[in-house]
């Protein structure tokens, strides 16, 4: 809510998302759903037992914490309307503002259950490729994160748009989780960079998306793993709410749409992750 | 000769939780309802020294204070600042109200609410515990939490 007072941020467990780039897989290699089976079934059922359990705990907690802050800024609302003029209109769009990007993290975490429950069965999610502008895809995730978090979130592009034949709404959620991911993972203040480029060189145009962020990074012995769902870097898994699951969704998207998904990250310098997708299929 | 004024001072809130949109949130809440507010986004990284150190800095009245996953860990930073902030006075927020239930003993006088809250569920449990005297030390809590 733009027009709230200032909070004292904490400093966060300093860590990012660091170390060699991670080569991702292409549609016509072995898919990562199956790659992503294989892993999450080699531990013994007590641990993934275990695991489910901080998944499911983590998953209850996200959206419970997203409800509160839609009550919880509704009711604020209310009280101030209740209260009569002078309206503060700014204040009211900011409230309003907050309220959208909360049902918007809560449908994205319910949308990668869903993913998750495909994957997990052996299933391919299901594309709705359709002509699909990056450029106001990314616009649209930035300004909306801009309004309600206390980072410098940049796009850099020179394109007005680029279209693609892509699943808006499943690109859309893994921006969604690139952004989010590095402003949790940030420092209050810090800058969080979205650039878009394309690549002309090889025989079909690609598209270029890097989010580069100044955050905690990852553990270089965790970086390996960073794509099995449930797994998180184990600088925060004890400090920092999450669910495991967001990067291993937005790569199975992203491999599903013949692309790649790499990470770079050194800890506590800052992460970028690096999304490539070819404009056809 | 003029009597001091008997206006109760206006009683100084510490506001903690690990989402900034929260914090945000019952900041401007309890600053409509009359409360003085301090805030502080926390995590459990660090345990129980930085919430430690932002309530022997500014003293407040009360401290509403959220216990998020990891549940144990989070649960037992508490009960550190407990140890060593004895006179404070607590609500607790939390997402898993069950587990909590189980984590608090019948003698601790700690007011427990559940996400998502009513913001007057958050005015009513402070003006409780602000109406009240702890006199139950924390470590008559059960120790033992679940996990998760």
């Amino acid at each position: 809510m733009t027009s709230l007072p200032p909070v004292t941020q904490q400093s966060p467990p300093s860590t990012a998302i660091s170390g060699p780039v991670t080569e991702g897989h292409g549609a016509a290699d072995a898919p990562v759903w199956e790659e992503a089976l294989a892993l999450h079934s080699a531990p013994p059922a007590a641990a993934t037992s275990q695991w489910m359990h901080t998944f499911i705990a983590a998953a209850a907690h996200d959206l419970k914490n997203e409800m509160a802050v839609v009550r919880g800024t509704s009711q604020l609302l209310e009280r101030r309307m209740r209260r009569g003029p002078p309206l503060d209109v700014d204040w009211f769009l900011g409230g309003l503002a907050l309220i959208q990007c909360s049902t918007t993290k809560m449908h994205t975490l319910v949308e990668e259950f869903f993913d998750l429950s495909r994957v997990e069965s052996g299933q391919p999610l299901q594309l709705n490729r359709q002509p699909t502008d990056l450029v106001a895809l990314a616009r649209a995730c930035v300004e909306e994160f801009a309004r309600t978090t206390p980072q410098a979130l940049i796009l850099a592009t020179t394109l007005d748009s680029l279209v693609g034949d892509w699943d808006a709404a499943r690109l859309e959620r893994v921006l969604t989780n690139l952004v989010s991911n590095a402003i949790k993972y940030s420092a209050a203040g810090s800058a969080i960079r979205v650039e878009i480029a394309v690549d002309a060189t090889g025989r079909r145009d690609v598209a270029v998306v890097r989010v580069q962020d100044e955050g905690v990074g990852i553990p270089a012995h965790d970086l390996p793993h960073i794509f099995t769902p449930f797994y998180r870097g184990s600088n925060v898994v004890d400090r920092v709410d999450g669910t495991g699951i967001g990067l291993f969704g937005a790569r199975a998207i992203v491999e599903q749409l013949g692309g790649t998904l790499d990470l770079q990250s050194t800890e506590a310098v800052g992460t970028t992750v690096t999304l490539r997708l070819p404009l056809t299929a | 000769m003029a009597l001091p004024s008997s206006v109760p001072p206006v009683p100084l809130i510490a506001v903690m939780n690990s989402s900034a949109d929260l914090v945000r949130i019952l900041q401007t809440a309890l600053e409509d309802d009359g409360f003085r507010t301090v805030t502080l986004v926390s995590t459990i990284a660090g345990g129980a020294t930085g919430p430690l150190a932002f309530l022997r800095e500014h003293e407040p009245a009360a401290a509403v204070y959220s216990i998020s996953p990891p549940y144990r860990e989070s649960w037992a930073i508490l009960q550190a600042v407990r140890r060593q902030w004895q006179d404070g006075r607590y609500v607790i927020t939390t997402t898993n109200l069950g587990a909590l239930r189980v984590c608090v003993g019948p003698a601790d006088a700690l007011e427990l609410v559940g996400k998502p809250f009513d913001l007057e569920q958050i005015t009513q449990a402070l003006r409780r515990v602000l109406g009240e005297r702890h006199d139950a030390p924390a470590d008559t809590a059960l120790t033992v939490c679940p996990s998760g």
